[in-house]
C-alpha cells in the first residue's frame, strides 16, 4: 500500500498531471458557481478534452472537477441564493440569511474550510473502505455481479428524487437501449437499425445529451432573465479555527455524508439534507428555531456532508464498479474512454489509477482551498454572465465535444436526440440520472445474468447458490419493497 | 422597448414573440411520454421476440425481451394512474414555448449543416441565431459570444486538440 502510495506522488507531481489538476479545478469552480450547471453537465463536456491526454491526467483531472464543482456550489448558493448544484440548496437555508445579515465573509469562509474538511476526512474513510470493499469483491463471480448491479438499479430507482414509479420508468428506459448493438455473450447483432449503431447507443454523445443539452433546452426556457441581489461584503477570510466551535457537526457530517454518498443514487444532495437534520436535531432546544434563519451550524453540516459524499460515491465506484452518483457515472465514461475498467480488478491491474486519484485528492485540496479563497469576486462574476450566454456556449461544446469524441457527426445527431428526450423526461420530472445510471450497470446485469446462467446451466437457483449474492438480492428486494410496505400500512 | 437581464431597457427586439407560456395538465404530458416509451418498449419486446432463442434458457433476446415487457407495465401503470388523477394533476409550463423547438430545430440542423458547409461558417451564423432564440438581445454580447466560440472551436479544438472540425 506504501509503496503504490510512493508511485502515486510520483505520478501526480509531473508536471502534465498538476496541469490537468489545476485545469479541472478552475473549470469545475467555473461549474459550480453557475447556477444550473452540476458537475456531472462539467464532467461530461470536458471528457472530449481528456481524449490526448495520458489515463492519469485525464482522471485527474475529471476527478477536480467533481470535487471542485461540490465547492463551488455553495458560492452562489450563499451569496445569490441559486445554489450551483441540488447538493448546495441546503447551504442556502442559512448561508443566504447570514448573506442579508453582512455576514457573507463569515459563511463563505465557514463553507469553504467546511468543503475542505469534509473532504479530508471523507478522503481517509475513502482509502481504508474502497481497498477492504475492492479485496471482498475479488471473490465476486457472475452471481454476486448480477446480484450487485440489481442491488444499485434499485437504490438508485428508490432513492431519485421525485415519484419512484417514474424513476422505474426512467431506468427500464436505459436497461432497453443498452441492449442495441453487439450482444455480450454471442456478439451478434441486436436492434441494430443503422450500421452507425453497431456499436451501440454512443454513450459520451448520450451522456452529454442528456446531461448537458436537455440543460440547454429548460435554459432557452428561462429566457435571459435573472433576479439579482446586490452585495456587500464578500471577501472571505481563511481560518481553520472558524470551525472549532462546530467540530462536532464537522465529524459528524463527514461521516453522514461519506455513508450517505457510498449508496448508490443517494447523492451529494440527501446527505446534505439528513445532515443538516441530524445538525438540527442534536442543536440545544432554544437554537432550534435559528435554523434556517442564518445559523452558521446549519451551513457547516451542509457543507461538510456534500464534499464528503463526493469521496463516499468514488468508494463503490473504484472498488465495484458501481456509480454512487450520477457524476460517479460521467467519471466511468471517462475512465471506459481510457481503456479502464474500474472495479476491483482496477486495484489488481492498474493500481497507480486508484492510488493517483486518493493523492490527487489529497493534493487537489489546499489548491481548491486556496482557489476558492482568492477567486470569490470572480465566482460572483460569473453568476452575472447572461443565462442565455451560458446556454450557447454550452449548446457549441455539447456539438464541439461530442463531434470530437469520434470525428463523426453522426455523433453529435446522437447528442441533439439525447437532448431532446432528456429535455422531455425532465419536464415529466423523469431525471437523466437513473438512465445514465442503467447505461453504467446495464450491461454488466445483462452479462453477468448470462455468464451465471451458463456456468449454472441454466438453473436460475444458481444466482441464489452463493451468500453474498443472496444478502445483495433480499437487500434489492427490502429496497424495492419498502415505500410499498410504508404505504400499505398508512 | 424591452429589458436585459440588468433590468435596463433595450431597443433590441429581445426575441418578444417568444416569451408567452404554455400549460399543459401534468397528466396529459406524463401519458404522452408514457406512450412514447411504451411504443418503444413494444418495438423492443417484438424485435427480441423474433430472434433466434438458442441453446442456453436466457438467449440474445430474453434480457430485452423481459425489461421491454416491464417497461411498457410500468407505463400502463403511469397512464392509469395519470388517468385517474387527471383533474387533480396540476399543469406544467412550457415557458417561451417557442423558443424551445426553434432551439431545438437549430440544434439538429447544426450536423448536417456542418457537414455540408464546415464548421466554422456553420457557426458563425448559427451562434448569432441561437444566441437570439435563448434571449441574448444585445449585438455586442452577440458578437462577442461568436468570437469566443470560434475562438475556442479553433484554438482549443482544432490547434491543441487536433480535431479535424469539417
Amino acid at each position: 500500500m506504501l509503496e503504490n502510495f510512493t508511485n502515486a506522488f510520483e505520478l501526480v507531481f509531473a508536471v502534465r498531471v498538476l496541469v490537468a489538476l489545476m485545469i479541472g479545478v478552475l473549470v469545475g469552480y467555473c461549474v459550480g458557481a453557475m447556477p444550473g450547471l452540476t458537475s456531472s453537465i462539467g464532467m461530461a463536456l470536458l471528457i472530449p478534452f481528456t481524449f490526448e491526454l495520458d489515463a492519469i491526467s485525464a482522471i485527474v483531472m475529471l476527478v477536480a472537477i467533481y470535487m471542485a464543482a461540490d465547492y463551488a456550489a455553495g458560492i452562489p448558493a450563499i451569496l445569490v441564493n441559486a445554489p450551483g448544484q441540488p447538493a448546495a440548496a441546503v447551504s442556502a437555508f442559512d448561508g443566504y440569511p447570514m448573506t442579508l445579515r453582512g455576514e457573507a465573509g463569515k459563511a463563505l469562509n465557514l463553507s469553504i474550510m467546511s468543503s475542505a474538511t469534509g473532504a479530508f476526512i471523507s478522503l481517509i474513510l475513502l482509502v481504508i473502505t474502497a481497498q477492504a470493499m475492492a479485496r471482498a469483491a475479488l471473490a465476486f463471480g457472475p452471481a454476486e455481479y448480477f446480484a450487485l448491479a440489481v442491488l444499485g438499479l434499485s437504490l438508485i430507482a428508490v432513492l431519485s428524487t421525485g415519484s419512484t414509479l417514474k424513476a422505474l420508468i426512467g431506468l427500464l428506459f436505459g436497461l432497453v437501449i443498452v441492449t442495441v448493438g453487439i450482444d455480450p455473450i454471442r456478439g451478434s447483432l441486436r436492434f441494430v437499425v443503422t450500421p452507425m449503431l453497431i456499436d451501440g447507443i454512443p454513450f459520451l454523445p448520450a451522456l452529454i445529451g442528456l446531461f448537458a443539452l436537455s440543460e440547454v433546452f429548460i435554459m432557452l426556457e428561462r429566457g435571459n432573465e435573472r433576479s439579482r441581489t446586490e452585495l456587500g461584503v464578500m471577501r472571505a477570510k481563511p481560518s481553520l479555527s472558524a470551525l472549532w466551535p462546530f467540530r462536532r457537526t464537522v465529524l459528524r457530517s463527514s461521516f453522514i455524508g461519506y455513508a450517505v454518498g457510498v449508496i448508490p443514487g443517494a447523492g451529494a444532495a440527501i446527505a446534505s439534507l439528513v445532515s443538516y437534520g441530524f445538525a438540527k436535531r442534536a442543536s440545544k432546544p432554544a437554537d432550534r428555531d435559528s435554523y434556517g434563519k442564518g445559523n452558521p451550524d446549519g451551513v457547516v453540516a451542509s457543507e461538510v456532508a456534500n464534499n464528503a459524499a463526493v469521496s463516499g460515491a468514488l468508494a463503490p465506484l473504484l472498488a465495484l464498479g458501481v456509480p454512487g452518483s450520477a457524476s460517479a457515472a460521467v467519471l466511468i465514461g471517462g475512465l471506459t474512454i481510457q481503456g479502464l475498467q474500474p472495479g476491483p480488478m482496477l486495484f489488481v491491474n492498474n493500481p497507480q489509477i486508484p492510488y493517483s486519484i486518493f493523492v490527487s485528492l489529497l493534493v487537489g485540496l489546499p489548491i481548491m482551498t486556496a482557489i476558492g479563497l482568492l477567486g470569490v469576486p470572480l465566482w460572483v462574476r460569473l453568476t452575472r454572465i447572461p443565462p442565455g450566454a451560458i446556454a450557447t456556449l454550452v449548446a457549441c461544446i455539447c456539438v464541439l465535444g461530442a463531434f470530437a469524441s469520434s470525428n463523426n457527426s453522426f455523433e453529435v445527431l446522437v447528442t441533439v436526440v439525447f437532448g431532446i428526450i432528456g429535455y422531455f423526461l425532465r419536464k415529466v420530472d423523469i431525471h437523466p440520472a437513473p438512465i445514465v445510471l442503467a447505461l453504467v450497470l446495464g450491461y454488466m446485469m445483462e452479462s453477468n445474468l448470462r455468464r451465471a446462467m451458463i456456468i449454472g446451466n441454466d438453473n436460475l437457483l444458481f444466482l441464489v447458490s452463493r451468500p453474498i449474492a443472496i444478502v445483495l438480492l433480499l437487500g434489492a428486494v427490502l429496497v424495492i419493497a419498502s415505500p410499498l410496505l410504508g404505504r400499505l400500512r398508512r | 422597448m424591452t429589458k436585459d437581464h440588468n433590468g435596463k431597457e433595450s431597443a433590441a427586439p429581445a426575441a418578444g414573440f417568444l416569451r408567452a407560456s404554455l400549460n399543459v395538465p401534468t397528466a396529459l404530458a406524463d401519458i404522452a411520454v408514457c406512450l412514447a416509451l411504451g411504443a418503444l418498449g413494444l418495438w423492443f419486446v417484438v424485435n427480441a421476440a423474433g430472434m433466434p432463442a438458442g441453446r442456453t434458457m436466457i438467449g440474445i433476446g430474453t434480457f430485452p425481451m423481459i425489461v421491454g415487457v416491464i417497461l411498457v407495465a410500468l407505463c400502463l401503470v403511469q397512464i392509469g394512474l395519470s388517468l385517474r388523477n387527471f383533474r387533480n394533476a396540476g399543469t406544467i409550463s412550457f415557458h417561451r414555448p417557442l423558443a424551445v423547438p426553434i432551439g431545438m430545430g437549430l440544434m439538429l440542423l447544426f450536423p448536417f449543416a456542418m457537414d455540408s458547409f464546415g464548421y466554422f461558417q456553420t457557426a458563425a451564423l448559427w451562434v448569432p441565431a441561437f444566441a437570439w432564440v435563448a434571449g441574448v438581445a444585445e449585438l455586442p454580447t452577440i458578437l462577442t459570444l461568436t468570437a469566443v466560440i470560434l475562438g475556442l472551436a479553433y484554438f482549443l479544438f482544432q490547434m491543441l486538440l487536433g480535431t479535424p472540425l469539417p
